[in-house]
C-alpha cells in the first residue's frame, strides 16, 4: 500500500521520500477520521430509530436538510452551536414526518423513507437557492478550529490522527458509549429494542409504541442533521446541493455492516472515511488512474460489504414492519 | 390482516374517493406557494407563469413532451420493479448506461444505416440498461443483498464512469466533454418541426401499452404480480422466483436505459454528462403515484413533465430555483401519502 505514495514524488533522494510518505499517511489518515464522522453520526441515529423497528430511508434527506439548516443558522447568527441546533431542528422536523407517515398513517417504511429522502433534497436546494441565489463563489462560513489534546496530541503518528481535531469530532466519538449505554443498558433504550423486537409484546408490557418509535426516528433525525452539519459546517465550511454526496445511503450500508451496534458501526464508519481519505490523497498525488475510478471507492465499497456480511446480518425482527395496535 | 399495502385501493372504484388524491396532492401547491411568497415572489403570478411554460404554446406543449417521454419511460421501468416489491432505485444510473449503450450503437456503422439505426440504437440502450440492473438483481437472487441501497450506490458508479468516458475515451475533440455526435441516420424522426419532439413519445407509449399487456396478459406478468404479492406463496406454489426477480429486473433496467437512448437519439444526438437532470429519482415518485399502474403512471409523468418544463420557464421569467419542481414533487408524493389515511381509516387507529 505504502507503494501508492510513491507515485507522483518526483525526486530521487530517498529520504525526501520517506519524509513525504510519514506526512502523507498521516495526514490520509487524520482526514479519514474527519471523513467518517457525518457517516458515524448518521448512522448512529439510524440504527436507534431501526432498533425500534423503523427502516428510514431518508438518511440522506435529512443530512442534506440539515447541512443546509446548520449552515443557514451559522451564516445568520454567526455561531456554530447555533447553526448545530438549527442543523438537528432542520433534520428532526423531517424525520417527524417520516414518523408520521410511517407510524401513524402507516405507509409502507420503504415508500415514506424515499419521499421524505426527496422532499430533503428538494428542500435544502430550493431554499439555498432562494436565500442566495446563483452564486459565483459559494457564502461561507467560519469553522471550528481544532482542539488539541494536550499531551494525547504529542503522541507520533496517532497524536495528529486521533487528537487534533474540532470538538465535533470528539463529541461524534463520545456518542458511541452514550448510544450503546442509551440503548443497552436504560429503560428507554430496552422499550426502544422491544419495540423493534415485538411490538405486540412490548405493547401489552404497556409501552406505548407509537410513541416510542416517534421518539427513536425522531433522535435519529437529530443524528443524521448532526451528520449533515459536520459536512457543511466542519468539512467544507460552505453548502452546496450534492454535499452529501449519497453518503446517507452509505450510513445506511453502515448500520448493516455493523450490526446495529455503535461499536460496528463505527468501525464501519472507519473503513468508509480511510478509503475515502485514501481515494483523494492518491488523487492528489497525480496518479495515472482517472479521478473518477477513484472516487467509485466510496460507493463500491459499501456495495463490496453488503454482499460479504449481507446473509450473517441479523436485523431487528419488526424492521420495516408497521405496527397496528389490536391487530393480529 | 396486517398493514395495507399503499397502493392497491384506487384502481377499481371512482367515485368521491378518488379524488382524494388530487385535492391532498393540491396542497402540495398551497405549500409551495407559502415558500414562494415568503421568498417574496408572488405565488398566483408564478404558476401562472409555469402553466403558460407548459401548455401555453405549441413548443411549451412539445417541451413538455418531450419530457413526458422520459420520465413515463422510467415511471414504467421503476413500476414493474415495484410490482415485483424490488426496490429498483437506480433508473437513473441504468439511463446513463442505456445511454452510453445508444451512444455506441450510433457511432458504430450501423449508426449510419437508415430507418434500421434508431431501432438498433433504441434495441442498445434496452440492453445496456438491462446488463447494469444485473449487478444488483445478482446480488439480490445469489447473496440475499436488499437492492435499495446498492441501486441508489450504483447510480453514483454508473455516473462517475460516464464522467470518465466522456473526459477520456469518448471525448469529442474540444474544450468540452462531450462525446462526438451520432450518425443522423440513427436520430430518431422529428414529429413536430421546430421543435424536439421527436418519434420517441411513440415509443414511451407503446411501453405503455407494452408493460401492460405483459403485466396483465402474460404469464411472466402473472409470476411477476405474484412475486410481489406473496413471494412464499409464489414459491410454494412453484414459481422459479430468482427467475422472476432477475427478469423483472432486467425489464426494469432495461426501460430505462431505453429513456437514456432515446434522450441520445432523439434529443442531444450525442452523450452529455448531465443528459438526464435527476429522471430516475423523479420516476420513482411517479411510480409510487402512478399507482404502478400503466395508466396511472402516464397521468403522472405528464403532469410531472408539465411542472419541470414550466418550472423552468419560471425560472428564466422570475429567477425561481428549478428546484422548486423536484419540491412540489416530493410535496404531491407526501400529500398523496397522508391522503391515503382518508382512504382506509378505520376507527381503530384513532384510538392509536
Amino acid at each position: 500500500m505504502a507503494n501508492c505514495f510513491y507515485v507522483g514524488t518526483r525526486n530521487g533522494v530517498k529520504g525526501e521520500i520517506l519524509v513525504i510518505e510519514e506526512a502523507l499517511i498521516v495526514g490520509v489518515f487524520a482526514s479519514g477520521v474527519r471523513m467518517s464522522i457525518p457517516i458515524l453520526f448518521a448512522a448512529l441515529g439510524e440504527n436507534i430509530a431501526e432498533r425500534s423497528g423503523v427502516l428510514n430511508l431518508g438518511v440522506e434527506g435529512m443530512m442534506l436538510l440539515g447541512a443546509f439548516s446548520g449552515f443557514m443558522g451559522t451564516y445568520l447568527t454567526g455561531n456554530i452551536v447555533v447553526g448545530l441546533l438549527m442543523a438537528m431542528g432542520g433534520a428532526a422536523a423531517l424525520a417527524a414526518l417520516m414518523a408520521f407517515l410511517s407510524v401513524s398513517i402507516r405507509t409502507n417504511q420503504l415508500a415514506a423513507g424515499l419521499a421524505v429522502w426527496l422532499l430533503g433534497v428538494g428542500l435544502a436546494a430550493l431554499l439555498y437557492r432562494l436565500s442566495f441565489g446563483v452564486v459565483t463563489i459559494a457564502p461561507s462560513i467560519h469553522s471550528f478550529n481544532p482542539v488539541e489534546i494536550p499531551f494525547l496530541s504529542q503522541i507520533p503518528f496517532a497524536g495528529p490522527v486521533l487528537f487534533n481535531h474540532d470538538p465535533m469530532i470528539y463529541l461524534a466519538l463520545l456518542m458511541i458509549p452514550v448510544t450503546h449505554i442509551f440503548l443497552f443498558k436504560t429503560n428507554l433504550g430496552l422499550k426502544i429494542r422491544t419495540v423493534g423486537e415485538n411490538p405486540k409484546q412490548a405493547d401489552t408490557l404497556g409501552v406505548n409504541v407509537y410513541r416510542i418509535r416517534y421518539l427513536a426516528i425522531i433522535i435519529g433525525g437529530a443524528f443524521a442533521g448532526l451528520g449533515g452539519a459536520y459536512l457543511s459546517l466542519v468539512i467544507t465550511g460552505s453548502f452546496s446541493e450534492n454535499i452529501t454526496g449519497g453518503q446517507g445511503w452509505i450510513a445506511l450500508a453502515v448500520v448493516i455492516f455493523g450490526r446495529w451496534k455503535p461499536l460496528g458501526i463505527l468501525i464501519g464508519a472507519l473503513i468508509f472515511g480511510m478509503v475515502n481519505a485514501f481515494q483523494l490523497g492518491l488523487q492528489s498525488t497525480g496518479t495515472t488512474i482517472p479521478f473518477q475510478f477513484l472516487l467509485m471507492l466510496p460507493y463500491l465499497l459499501p456495495i463490496a460489504i453488503l454482499a460479504v456480511t449481507y446473509k450473517r446480518s441479523i436485523a431487528p425482527a419488526a424492521l420495516a414492519v408497521p405496527y397496528t395496535r389490536g391487530e393480529r | 390482516m396486517t398493514s395495507l399495502p399503499t397502493h392497491s385501493i384506487l384502481i377499481n372504484k371512482i367515485n368521491l374517493r378518488s379524488m382524494v388524491p388530487f385535492l391532498t396532492g393540491g396542497l402540495a401547491f398551497v405549500v409551495g406557494g407559502i415558500i414562494l411568497s415568503s421568498a417574496g415572489v408572488d405565488p398566483i403570478h408564478a404558476y401562472q407563469i409555469m402553466i403558460k411554460g407548459a401548455f401555453g404554446s405549441v413548443r411549451a406543449l412539445a417541451d413538455t413532451l418531450v419530457k413526458t417521454t422520459s420520465l413515463l419511460i422510467l415511471g414504467l421501468a421503476v413500476a414493474v420493479a415495484f410490482k415485483c416489491k424490488i426496490w429498483n432505485i437506480g433508473a437513473e444510473g441504468q439511463l446513463y448506461f442505456g445511454a452510453l449503450g445508444g451512444l455506441l450503437a450510433g457511432l458504430s456503422f450501423i449508426g449510419a444505416v437508415p430507418i434500421l439505426a434508431p431501432i438498433v440504437v433504441i434495441i442498445a440502450g434496452f440492453a445496456f440498461g438491462s446488463l447494469f440492473s444485473m449487478i444488483p438483481a445478482a446480488l439480490k437472487v445469489k447473496l440475499g443483498v436488499n437492492e435499495v441501497i446498492v441501486t441508489v450506490l450504483l447510480n453514483f458508479v454508473a455516473l462517475l464512469f460516464i464522467s470518465y468516458l466522456l473526459h477520456g475515451p469518448l471525448k469529442a475533440p474540444g474544450f468540452l466533454s462531450y462525446s462526438p455526435n451520432i450518425f443522423p441516420q440513427s436520430e430518431l424522426p422529428i414529429l413536430l418541426s421546430n421543435t424536439r419532439l421527436s418519434a420517441g413519445i411513440l415509443i414511451a407509449a407503446g411501453s405503455a401499452i407494452g408493460v401492460f399487456l405483459l403485466m396483465s396478459k402474460t404469464k411472466i406478468g402473472f409470476e411477476i404480480r405474484s412475486v410481489g404479492a406473496n413471494i412464499k406463496a409464489a414459491r410454494y406454489s412453484g414459481m422459479n422466483v430468482a427467475k422472476s426477480i432477475l427478469i423483472t429486473m432486467g425489464i426494469s433496467g432495461g426501460l430505462a436505459g431505453m429513456a437514456g437512448a432515446i434522450l441520445v437519439s432523439g434529443v442531444q444526438h450525442r452523450l452529455i454528462e448531465g443528459i438526464s437532470p435527476g429522471y430516475g429519482f423523479i420516476a420513482v415518485i411517479v411510480a409510487l403515484l402512478g399507482k404502478q399502474n400503466p395508466v396511472g403512471v402516464t397521468i403522472v409523468a405528464f403532469f410531472f413533465s408539465a411542472l419541470l418544463a414550466g418550472s423552468e420557464v419560471m425560472y428564466r421569467t422570475l429567477g425561481v430555483p428549478v428546484a422548486l419542481a423536484q419540491t412540489l414533487q416530493a410535496l404531491v408524493l407526501v400529500f398523496v401519502l397522508i391522503g391515503e389515511l382518508f382512504l382506509r381509516w378505520h376507527p381503530k387507529w384513532s384510538k392509536g
